[in-house]
């Protein structure tokens, strides 16, 4: 009896040692900087990061660059049904922040004199794809990088949403995006005005492409390379980087408030698409990029100067530079950019007047809309109120 | 593409005949078993058809005449389907049918009507609750429909008890669907026997 008692114990503790070194998340993941732990905003911060989780937000993951160094904080899981808390080393989904990197690599072309920002876009894309696009031979380069060119939206296509939804495991190629706008006419005269449009960056990838061979490269040798940016990645390439290192992605399907996990189309309509999303990152890498091209690491000054030429918004106010956006929060200007997705939104920001970079990232789609978004708005007010104060 | 050409064509040829030919058989018998299979898929219209494939369902129905005559009934569904990526759905839809004879026992038929897919959701969902994230399965939402179809046939309804196998395509706009999102294209391509029993 006492020789079966011996054989149950043992097996139950080899079961329990083998449990615990086959977890794919670490129970406290390495903190990618020292961090300042007497940070003057923590609290506040934190308390409102807390907020955002209480209003229906899985997970939600900040980092913040001051004059007082380097702050993080962390909010709710990375997974619900692993109930694994969110922590600063896991990957997010920045979304179309990437258009502020695609952005960089044009204009670092530009300052090797490989490109003219004023040159009709056909000059330099295949004319497998100029030929279908209205007015390619009059629309510039620069009209695609602040989105005056008037040309209409790819993913407003229904076909595109109905694939992209029943075929997650389809591969569009940057060609395929451009197909569903081939001979549509311009949603308004180009450079007439700034309107928002993802279309416009998949050129610009494709542009880099006929340049450079291959712009995802391109952006790997020019920007995560000299930065060392060891945690971003473009493109998302599922297999090889392993579901553990990315959050998990919520969505609210029905606007209902009940969330289901849609990582699986998450991932595949970020890893493929180009120019206007695809990368992945950590919160502080995040930073890291946008503060090296804010201290002219990136580009030249005069250069950086070109991107922060702003074309206005409807309501006359400053709107779009080239791949980057302005805007006025709680009387801050603020240089950077936003991005939403199917199960993902973020925010990239500098705050140049209080010297403090931020970018914050939930796990919850923001693209359609859900009742879980009301509560999260309030929340937002707060965190930036307690950034800025 | 080619079944889209086919689909149209078919259609023209009704069209066509529909309107030059008398109803000769005046045998038709309500209420048959109409038994489906179902080919589900997330599309516009005539598109990405292959998908469609991918998702298959059951269905059972039956119709009932205007006219005594089969060129014109009420027929009622109830379909389930699975789809693996959209989530799997229950339907249930009536719809008026015309049914011109196109010659040597053949048909075409129009389709227009009204339903409600209770549509679930592809993976586990969740809702949270004093903090906590509980699951309420795969918590699906109730729609209402309209499905709009083409189909072609066969039915000789000199037999005692005769079969009648045809094919659909269908077209289902879904209401509501969230609330960025007002309506939504399902399509339905369905093959299926119209079995009218010996009285």
């Amino acid at each position: 009896m006492k020789r079966y008692y011996n054989h149950i114990v043992f097996s139950v503790l080899y079961f329990l040692v083998i449990s615990v070194f086959s977890q794919k998340h670490p129970e406290r993941c390495e903190d990618p900087v020292e961090f300042n732990t007497s940070y003057s905003k923590k609290d506040a911060i934190q308390s409102a990061l807390d907020v955002i989780v209480e209003e229906g937000v899985p997970g939600v993951s900040l980092a913040v660059f001051s004059d007082e160094g380097w702050f993080m904080a962390n909010s709710g899981v990375v997974n619900i049904e692993k109930k694994i808390s969110m922590q600063s080393c896991y990957l997010q989904y920045p979304q179309s922040i990437a258009k502020t990197y695609m952005a960089v690599a044009v204009l670092q072309l530009y300052e090797q004199g490989k490109i003219d920002l004023d040159d009709p876009i056909a000059k330099y894309l295949p004319s497998s794809i100029s030929d279908h696009l209205t007015e390619s031979d009059k629309i510039s380069v620069r009209m695609l990088l602040n989105h005056t060119s008037g040309l209409t939206e790819y993913n407003f296509n229904p076909n595109y949403v109905t694939k992209l939804f029943q075929e997650p495991e389809h591969i569009f190629k940057p060609e395929d995006y451009i197909k569903y706008i081939h001979g549509k006419p311009l949603d308004f005269p180009k450079g007439s005005k700034y309107s928002y449009r993802n279309t416009n960056y998949v050129l610009l990838a494709i542009i880099v492409n006929e340049i450079t061979g291959d712009h995802a490269s391109f952006i790997r040798e020019v920007i995560f390379k000299p930065l060392g940016l060891r945690h971003t990645y473009y493109p998302l390439l599922v297999d090889q980087l392993g579901n553990d290192q990315l959050v998990s992605a919520y969505w609210d399907r029905h606007s209902q408030g009940v969330i289901e996990n849609a990582s699986k189309i998450q991932q595949n309509n970020v890893a493929y698409m180009v120019g206007d999303d695809g990368i992945v990152t950590t919160p502080v890498e995040a930073i890291m990029f946008l503060k090296a091209l804010m201290e002219g690491k990136l580009i030249k000054e005069a250069t950086l100067q070109e991107m922060l030429e702003w074309v206005k918004r409807k309501d006359g106010s400053l709107g779009y530079g080239l791949g980057i956006v302005y805007n006025n929060i709680n009387g801050f200007k603020s240089y950077g950019h936003s991005g939403g997705g199917i199960g993902a939104g973020a925010e990239l920001r500098y705050f140049p007047d209080k010297n403090i970079y931020m970018f914050v990232s939930i796990n919850l789609g923001t693209v359609t809309e859900s009742p879980l978004h009301k509560g999260i708005a309030p929340a937002r007010d707060q965190l930036f109120k307690a950034l800025l104060e | 593409m080619k079944f889209k050409y086919v689909i149209i064509g078919l259609l023209c040829f009704a069209l066509h005949t529909g309107y030059s030919q008398d109803d000769s058989v005046h045998n038709y018998r309500n209420f048959p078993l109409i038994i489906t299979l179902q080919f589900h898929s997330f599309s516009m219209p005539f598109k990405n058809i292959k998908s469609n494939f991918s998702n298959i369902g059951i269905g059972i129905g039956t119709e009932v005449s205007y006219n005594k005559k089969s060129n014109g009934v009420q027929q009622f569904h109830l379909i389930w389907y699975r789809n693996k990526n959209m989530g799997n759905g229950l339907l249930a839809y009536s719809q008026a049918v015309w049914r011109p004879s196109i010659g040597s026992n053949l048909y075409t038929e129009l389709k227009l009507g009204v339903g409600y897919l209770l549509s679930k959701g592809p993976s586990e969902s969740f809702k949270q609750k004093n903090g906590e994230w509980i699951s309420v399965g795969k918590k699906g939402k109730g729609m209402f429909t309209i499905p709009v179809g083409l189909s072609v046939g066969y039915e000789n309804e000199n037999e005692k008890t005769y079969v009648s196998p045809f094919a659909s395509y269908q077209l289902l706009i879904a209401t509501d669907y969230n609330k960025s999102i007002p309506i939504v294209p399902y399509t339905l391509i369905q093959l299926g026997n119209r079995i009218h029993f010996e009285d």
